[in-house]
């Protein structure tokens, strides 16, 4: 818009630097680049353009922060494009599930321990069981003691 | 009456204090039960025991507590305080009864033949202290006593070892032989002093009664595991495997009960065994025996 105020004025002042043929035709005097120079120093935006601006900043600001990466606004993103695509959008989605169950194969193929391997990994037998706290056995006294220290007999008794 | 009003409380008060006399008579003349004091020496690596000593019915003698760690020689004896002498009759190392004899011995107490079956029941301790029979005590942690005792309650500080404990009748049901935990302690029972007794008294010794059939401590049911040869029990018919539920007139339940019973056998006295077998309940009379030697 600026430009075309320019080559307005310019054809005003009669100056011409090059015609369709990209053909030099006059150079032009040093008054006319005076001119010309004056003329570019006058060049202002139109009223208001600065204020429009701003404004078309600020709108811009505000839909790039609505449209953030989040998983929803993807999904939306995702789904208007498939639904944008038409009839191909069946071949998208056939590919595109080809393509999940190919990584995933390879994926398992890649992460799961071979045969091989696991026949290489020494087993280590986990000792699972709890060792009874070693019961003291039950001791017949001969005499009747109560002290701690007394010993009876154990096991067989022959009455 | 009307111009005489004190003599009545006079009267009260007079009366009051025969009432008080005659009490305080009577718990002397109880007291004086437990006025016979023997003291043992110490054995070997043990220690000395007092223990009171106890008139038997019969007037043969006494009867007193050893303690185990003391020995029963020369024990030096008091009665009421004053020294007297002693004879040491015999001691069973079982039951620790002792029994003694002395030229001094004039009193003569009842004693019961056996101790009262009801639990609770109240007994009496040479004074004002009262106590009750909480139990019997067969087993104390993993050792089976040779037969049991009697726990006892008692409304105070436990007497001393060797004090009589009579019930209502006035009869001596038990012999207190250690304290147990707060104010209860263990007591020799009065069947216990009966099954030694005549053996102690006659030969110095108690004489154990042998049917020859074994039992295993840790076993939980009485379960006879085995028979010796040519004894008492493989005569009679009992097998291995059987299990005893009765033993006289005591019910068996487990081992320690095998074992309280088996401490009343008296050889030469037939005894009425009760057993199962498989689904059977099956009697047996089986004559004990002196114990063989090494068995």
């Amino acid at each position: 818009m600026v430009g075309t105020k320019i080559l307005k004025k310019s054809c005003q002042v009669g100056i011409n630097f090059v015609n369709l043929n990209h053909q030099p035709v006059v150079k032009p005097s040093v008054e006319q680049l005076g001119s010309l120079l004056a003329l570019k120093r006058e060049e202002r935006p139109e009223e208001g353009y600065w204020q429009d601006f701003l404004c078309e900043f600020h709108q811009r600001q505000r839909e790039a922060a609505v449209k953030r990466w989040t998983p929803a606004s993807l999904w939306n993103r995702a789904t208007d494009w498939f639904g944008d695509l038409g009839r191909a959008k069946w071949a998208y989605g056939a590919g595109l599930a080809y393509a999940s169950v190919a990584a995933m194969g390879l994926v398992a193929f890649l992460v799961y321990p071979r045969a091989a391997d696991v026949r290489g990994t020494p087993m280590v037998p986990v000792k699972h069981e709890v060792a009874p706290a070693p019961v003291p056995p039950v001791e017949q006294l001969d005499e009747l003691d109560l002290g701690p220290s007394t010993q009876g007999s154990v096991g067989e008794q022959v009455f | 009456m009307a111009g005489h009003p004190p003599t009545r409380p006079i009267r009260r008060l007079l009366r009051l204090f025969l009432v008080v006399t005659g009490l305080g008579a009577s718990c002397l003349a109880s007291a004086q039960v437990a006025s016979w004091e023997i003291e043992f020496p110490a054995a070997a690596n043990g220690h000395a025991c007092k223990s009171i000593a106890v008139p038997l019915e019969d007037g043969s003698g006494l009867v007193a507590v050893l303690l185990p760690g003391a020995q029963a020689v020369q024990p030096v004896a008091h009665r009421g305080g004053d020294p007297v002498t002693v004879e040491v009759i015999g001691q069973d190392p079982v039951s620790r009864l002792c029994f003694l004899k002395s030229p001094a011995l004039s009193e003569r107490i009842a004693w019961a033949k056996t101790v009262p079956s009801a639990l609770g029941t109240a007994l009496h301790a040479p004074g004002p202290l009262r106590a009750r029979a909480n139990g019997w005590v067969k087993q104390i942690g993993t050792k089976v006593l040779p037969f049991a005792l009697l726990r006892v309650g008692f409304e105070g500080p436990v007497p001393p070892t060797g004090t009589p404990l009579s019930g209502e009748d006035g009869r001596v049901v038990a012999l207190v032989f250690q304290p147990a935990t707060g104010n209860t302690a263990y007591a020799i029972p009065v069947d216990a002093v009966n099954r030694v007794r005549p053996d102690l008294m006659r030969q110095g010794k108690l004489v154990r009664g042998w049917l020859g059939l074994s039992l295993r401590a840790e076993s939980p049911t009485p379960q006879v595991t085995r028979l010796s040869a040519d004894s008492p029990a493989l005569q009679a018919g009992i097998r291995a495997n059987d299990v005893l539920l009765q033993v006289g007139t005591r019910p068996v339940a487990d081992y320690a009960d095998a074992a309280d019973a088996f401490f009343y056998l008296v050889p030469g006295e037939a005894v009425r065994l009760k057993l199962l077998r498989g689904a059977d309940q099956l009697d047996f009379t089986v004559n004990p025996v002196v114990t063989p030697a090494g068995k």
